[in-house]
């Protein structure tokens, strides 16, 4: 009963240390660096770069992570929110460059499953022929 | 108004209620930074399980420099001074560990990802091979049991011409011994015929034979008949022959007599002339005049000497168509080249005079000398020399 009481207590205090930290950054919101902007850029970059690798398809998730926080950053952006803008950026560039390898790798991934069962005819096929009369 | 508190209450309730169930699931299910730097480390290791160290190092150092941000931001949130600090500070410095954190285990995905994608890549490259390696296997297998079908038909149908030539060469074999046997009795038939034939032919040349038989008795007839003629024929003509040569001979000898009495009466008129000795021989008269009768010293004619062939040209005009030779002999003294050249002259002279003087034809009478080869007498005394020194004139008799 303690422990519940103490949940619903620190649930409420960060629900509004939260609400009141949103605020706070707001009011000390500072300018986008060039560089955080470059950032940004980046990320788009890579995700896009990831798009052509039809990371969609091979790594959803992490797709889905990297819009998401490209998305935060754009958000951020508008408050404007630095730390929350650049952080964002990072993360979804990093989501992006990891959808990228993991879209690669399955990509490669399925033409060797490809060659493997290619080649598992191929060693059928030469059974076959062994075996023919 | 009752009414209105008691749904207020129960809106409250409710709400409580729901911030009673859900806010510890929240508070449980919320992510702290030991568990991000416990996730984070994690897929560094399996990183680097993967291979990273070698494949994607840029992207592990990346996420170990994170993790060390991290560790690091999490140290200070940990620190004295952040136990007092403001729980907003505190959140802060959480959620900057969190972040930190997941960049770290961002980047490890990544890397091991990326590691993971070369060590795919390799396998498919070695797949890819082998597959090629299999799938030229196959197509060589493939040519080979093309190959062995098209030498089984090219065998079956070798087999199958074998088979015909088999079959054509038994046939062939029939026809052979078909026609050997044909052969054969032709042969048997043509030698039938020929012994027939031979028969007829042996029978038509004893025929033959007979006729000729009869042909040639008849013609040994006719032979010995003719025989007898031309034997008889060959005795009128040699007793012909014979009186033919014995007149001959008759004749020849009446020639021989004649020219005996001609010699004879040559010799006898010969042996009339004055200083000249006469004597006969085979046909011929020769008649010896010595040197000393007929050549004064000086080799000329002598006038006693041109007396003597006066003589003998009256004798040799009697016999106008006898020849005659003029012949002079030397003895031996002296060189037999002068000898030769003496004799030469001398019976040149001779026949000079009696062609020139007596009329004697040129082509009647030759001279010629023989030196001292054919003495008359011995050389080794003055008398025999003196004799040896002569001209002798053979008159021939019968040519």
């Amino acid at each position: 009963m303690l422990f519940m009481k103490r949940s619903i207590l620190l649930g409420v205090v960060f629900y509004f240390l939260g609400f009141a930290a949103t605020f706070t950054g707001v009011l000390w919101a500072e300018g986008i660096s060039p560089a955080q902007e470059q950032e940004f850029t980046d990320a788009k970059g890579a995700l896009e770069a990831a798009r052509n690798v039809q990371a969609e398809k091979f790594a959803p998730s992490y797709m889905k992570q990297a819009e998401e926080f490209l998305q935060t950053a754009r958000n951020a952006k508008q408050i404007p929110d630095t730390a929350g803008f650049s952080r964002a950026s990072l993360l979804a560039r990093a989501y992006a460059e990891l959808a990228e390898a993991v879209a690669k790798l399955e990509i490669d991934v399925e033409k060797l499953a490809a060659t493997n069962d290619a080649l598992q005819k191929a060693k059928a096929e030469i059974e076959q022929l062994k075996n023919k009369p | 108004m009752d009414k209105n508190k008691f749904r207020i209450l129960n809106y409250f309730s409710i709400i409580m209620l729901g911030l009673i169930v859900l806010l510890p699931v929240a508070v449980m299910a919320a992510e702290t930074p030991l568990m991000s730097l416990d996730a984070a480390k994690s897929a560094i290791e399996q990183a680097q399980r993967a291979g990273a160290e070698q494949q994607a190092l840029e992207d592990l150092s990346a996420a170990k420099s994170w993790l060390a941000l991290a560790e690091k931001a999490f140290t200070a949130a940990n620190s004295v001074m952040a136990m007092i600090s403001t729980s907003k500070t505190k959140k802060a410095k959480e959620e900057e560990v969190i972040y930190l954190a997941t960049m770290a285990k961002i980047k490890a995905l990544t890397a091991e990802a990326i590691a993971k994608k070369f060590t795919t890549a390799a396998k498919l490259k070695d797949t890819m091979k082998d597959l090629s390696d299999y799938q030229s296997a196959i197509v060589v297998m493939k040519d080979k049991q093309q190959q062995a079908e098209m030498a089984k038909e090219v065998q079956a149908k070798a087999e199958a011409e074998r088979k015909h030539l088999g079959e054509s060469q038994r046939v062939a074999e029939e026809i052979e011994a078909q026609k050997r046997k044909e052969l054969l009795e032709a042969q048997r038939k043509t030698a039938e015929l020929e012994v027939l034939k031979q028969r007829e032919i042996q029978e038509a040349r004893l025929k033959e034979l007979e006729r000729e038989k009869e042909a040639a008795q008849a013609k040994l007839k006719d032979e010995q008949m003719s025989a007898q003629r031309a034997k008889e024929v060959m005795e009128i003509k040699a007793g012909e022959e014979k009186l033919s040569a014995e007149k001959m001979k008759l004749a020849a000898m009446q020639t021989k007599l004649q020219v005996l009495e001609q010699e004879k009466a040559m010799l006898t008129a010969a042996g009339k002339i004055p200083k000249v000795t006469a004597r006969a021989e085979d046909k011929k008269i020769v008649m010896t005049i010595l040197a000393i009768h007929l050549f004064t010293s000086a080799n000329d004619l002598s006038p006693a000497g041109k007396e003597i062939l006066d003589s003998v040209a009256i004798f040799l005009k009697t016999y106008p168509n006898n020849k005659v030779v003029a012949r002079g002999h030397t003895d031996s003294q002296g060189k037999a080249a002068a000898n030769q050249a003496l004799s030469e002259k001398r019976a040149q002279k001779v026949r000079e005079y009696l062609v020139a003087y007596q009329n004697i034809s040129p082509n009647r009478i030759t001279a010629e000398g023989v030196g001292s080869a054919q003495p008359a007498a011995t050389n080794a005394s003055e008398a025999g020399r003196a004799l040896n020194r002569r001209v002798e004139l053979t008159v021939l008799i019968g040519e």
